[in-house]
């Protein structure tokens, strides 16, 4: 079995014991990956200019 | 609207310096936030009706308020939080297709079917944010550096989303 293909059965697989589809499990983990870089971005610069 | 909603942030904290910027950043995401958990639990809505409908807003404005009234006692404040809660909606209108209520049609621009559109809508609520924000930072000799780092960041952050979503539309949603 070529490697990304057990790499990509294998996440499934764990994610499907988990209860979560990958679908939406990669939905919300870019959502959710966006949404702190988008509050984490400019909190921290906010942070650096009112040293 | 993606890093747009950061620029009403950035204003908000002109119109209420005392409220912390984490409180405005998590204020302008809350129907994301909740869009997120609702998909992890599994009861996600694909017309977005528990996240961004006209009374899921209202009632995510009504509690911002609350919570924050009570904990900081400061209505004005409150006033704020409640408004750049709703805010999200204004602005989603504009670069998305949105539910109005149960039942009711859907509005919105769609500009995510156009990326240059959309880059120009988002950079133009951005860099109206950043020109509000300025004032509020401490005085410096050049203070214009300091809102060109912010203005460079967040049209950075929205370039490369519109990049990625030119590149992975077949992504599918929750």
């Amino acid at each position: 079995m070529a490697f990304e293909q057990f790499a990509a059965t294998t996440s499934a697989s764990l994610l499907m014991l988990a209860g979560i589809p990958a679908d939406r499990f990669l939905y919300a983990f870019r959502l959710i990956g966006a949404l702190l870089v988008a509050t984490l971005v400019p909190l921290l610069i906010d942070r650096r200019f009112r040293r | 609207m993606y890093i747009g909603h950061v620029g009403a942030a950035l204003a908000a904290k002109r119109v209420r310096r005392s409220i912390g910027l984490l409180v405005l950043l998590v204020a302008t995401y809350t129907p994301d936030w909740i869009d997120a958990g609702l998909c992890v639990a599994g009861v996600y809505n694909s017309r977005e009706l528990l996240s961004h409908s006209i009374p899921a807003v209202l009632l995510f404005a009504l509690i911002g308020f609350v919570a924050y009234a009570v904990a900081t006692r400061d209505w004005t404040g409150a006033l704020v939080i409640a408004a750049v809660i709703l805010s999200h909606l204004l602005l989603d209108w504009i670069t998305g297709y949105k539910p109005t209520w149960p039942g009711g049609p859907m509005i919105g621009l769609q500009l995510y079917d156009h990326p240059l559109a959309d880059f120009l809508a988002e950079s133009i609520v951005i860099f109206a944010g950043a020109l509000l924000y300025g004032p509020t930072l401490p005085a410096r000799r050049r203070p214009w550096v300091d809102i060109s780092i912010m203005l460079g960041a967040l049209l950075s952050l929205q370039l490369t989303i519109d990049i990625a979503h030119v590149l992975m539309k077949s992504l599918s949603k929750c």
